[in-house]
């Protein structure tokens, strides 16, 4: 009877210092924890993809960003390969496209368009768009500027 | 522009989501072209506050839009000012029109800041939203600020100043202001309400012999559509809702009717024409 009561305060012991130890673990993990603020500015290198659509303004840092990237760009050179890493590195899907090649039919099953000659020339080439063509489109720098302006946009360079 | 943006307000959701944009702020002697370019009555401060987008190095390469008129419709948003040697404060550095978002800046991502890069994430991630949204208006016009800024530079012109004067003001303006830039400025200050475009920047008397103090108010639109069944100024009103509006209305019930059908989603651009114009039904709507 006695040596019954002593096996089972031993357990209870057990239980309690076992509930405690569990607990501080949880707890100290939480505490390493980022805010959800800063683990989404702070990207990390390895990216997981997503395995269903989520919202963007609600992804995570390990996430891709679930949207479909066309990049037009001048090819082989340094500044597209600079581009389509980085967004490769936070989109789902990325493709490129000749920007010396470019027509918007091209932009079709993709969510954003990207248009980049080199930033800064004044000369660029000035792909053929349609006052028509409404998809989602980023254009960069000086050449993206004058493919707003000759679509009469308030975004063109004046 | 070189490698800055402004940094007054960050307040817009392109630097809030996904990625937290925080910038390092610092602030720069305010250009000269800001102080020379100016058309307030104010004094612009002697340094600014801006934060870098990129690290190029340089105080050009990138492109600025011009401010005058750029939120004249609601199809455009300014998402960040640029920081620029070259064109007025307030100058877009990025920003939308419609399904168009435009990144002055030219480095390539390896070249961005931390914050520039999620700054240009976020943009990536907030344009689709406007896929499918075409601008509604296209620049056909000038906005009236720049017939102020235009008439401070008259007896700056190299070449001939009496063509770009008759090429851009009134010519009868020509003999009382052609060498007078501050009493030209002045004079379009004092009517800046009523400052259209009919191949030069005219002032509309008529619409000011009414006794309308604007012509790009809604209730102008409202009145003229009233003085139709005037008899008095039926004529006059006609007349300027055929310059300020694509409507041809019949008569007074026609007008009333579409403007009360449409008061709530119509807006006046001035680089749109400088007319009343109606957002088509659910275009502002979000996605």
């Amino acid at each position: 009877m006695v040596k019954n009561t002593f096996e089972n305060s031993i357990v209870f012991v057990a239980l309690i210092l076992w509930f405690v130890f569990a607990l501080a673990i949880s707890g100290g993990c939480k505490k390493k924890e980022q805010p959800e603020e800063d683990r989404q500015a702070v990207p990390t290198e390895e990216s997981q993809q997503v395995t269903t659509a989520e919202e963007i303004d609600e992804i995570e840092v390990s996430e891709q960003i679930d949207l479909r990237i066309l990049y037009a760009g001048l090819p082989n050179t340094e500044r597209a390969k600079d581009f389509v890493d980085f967004l490769s590195e936070h989109f789902k899907q990325v493709e490129t496209t000749d920007y010396n090649t470019f027509t918007t039919d091209k932009t079709a099953g993709f969510d954003v368009a990207i248009i980049d000659y080199d930033g800064v020339e004044f000369r660029a080439p000035r792909p053929n768009i349609s006052r028509q063509y409404s998809r989602a489109t980023v254009t960069m720098g000086v050449p993206g500027a004058f493919i707003c302006s000759s679509l009469s946009l308030k975004t063109g360079y004046l | 522009m070189g490698d800055a943006a402004h940094g007054e307000s960050l307040e817009h959701e392109v630097f809030q989501k996904p990625f937290k944009v925080e910038p390092d702020f610092e602030y720069r002697k305010t250009p000269p072209n800001y102080h020379s370019r100016h058309l307030g009555k104010d004094i612009l401060p002697d340094k600014m506050k801006v934060w870098r987008v990129q690290n190029t190095g340089k105080t050009f390469g990138g492109v600025v839009a011009r401010a005058y008129g750029f939120t004249d419709s609601p199809d455009t948003e300014i998402l960040v000012l640029g920081f620029n040697r070259g064109k007025e404060y307030g100058a877009v550095g990025v920003g939308r029109h419609g399904n168009f978002l435009q990144w002055g800046y030219s480095a390539p991502p390896s070249q961005m800041t931390e914050a520039g890069k999620k700054f240009f994430l976020n943009c990536i991630c907030y344009i689709p939203r406007f896929d499918g949204k075409a601008p509604l208006i296209r620049r056909t016009s000038s906005h009236r600020l720049n017939a102020l800024r235009l008439a401070a530079i008259v007896n700056r012109i190299s070449g001939d100043k009496k063509r770009f004067f008759t090429g851009t003001f009134p010519p009868e303006l020509w003999e009382q202001y052609g060498s007078d830039p501050n009493g030209l400025v002045q004079y379009y200050r004092e009517n800046l309400e009523f400052i259209y475009r009919d191949r030069v920047f005219r002032i509309d008397s008529e619409l000011k012999s009414l006794g309308i103090d604007s012509n790009r108010s809604l209730d102008t639109l409202g009145r003229l559509i009233g003085l139709l069944q005037d008899e008095t100024h039926a004529d006059t009103a006609r007349r300027l809702l055929a310059r300020y509006t694509n409507q041809s209305f019949d008569n007074a019930d026609d007008g009333k009717q579409w403007f009360e059908s449409n008061s709530d989603r119509i807006f006046f651009s001035d680089v749109g024409g400088y007319k009343f114009l109606v957002v088509p039904k659910g275009y502002l709507d979000k996605k």
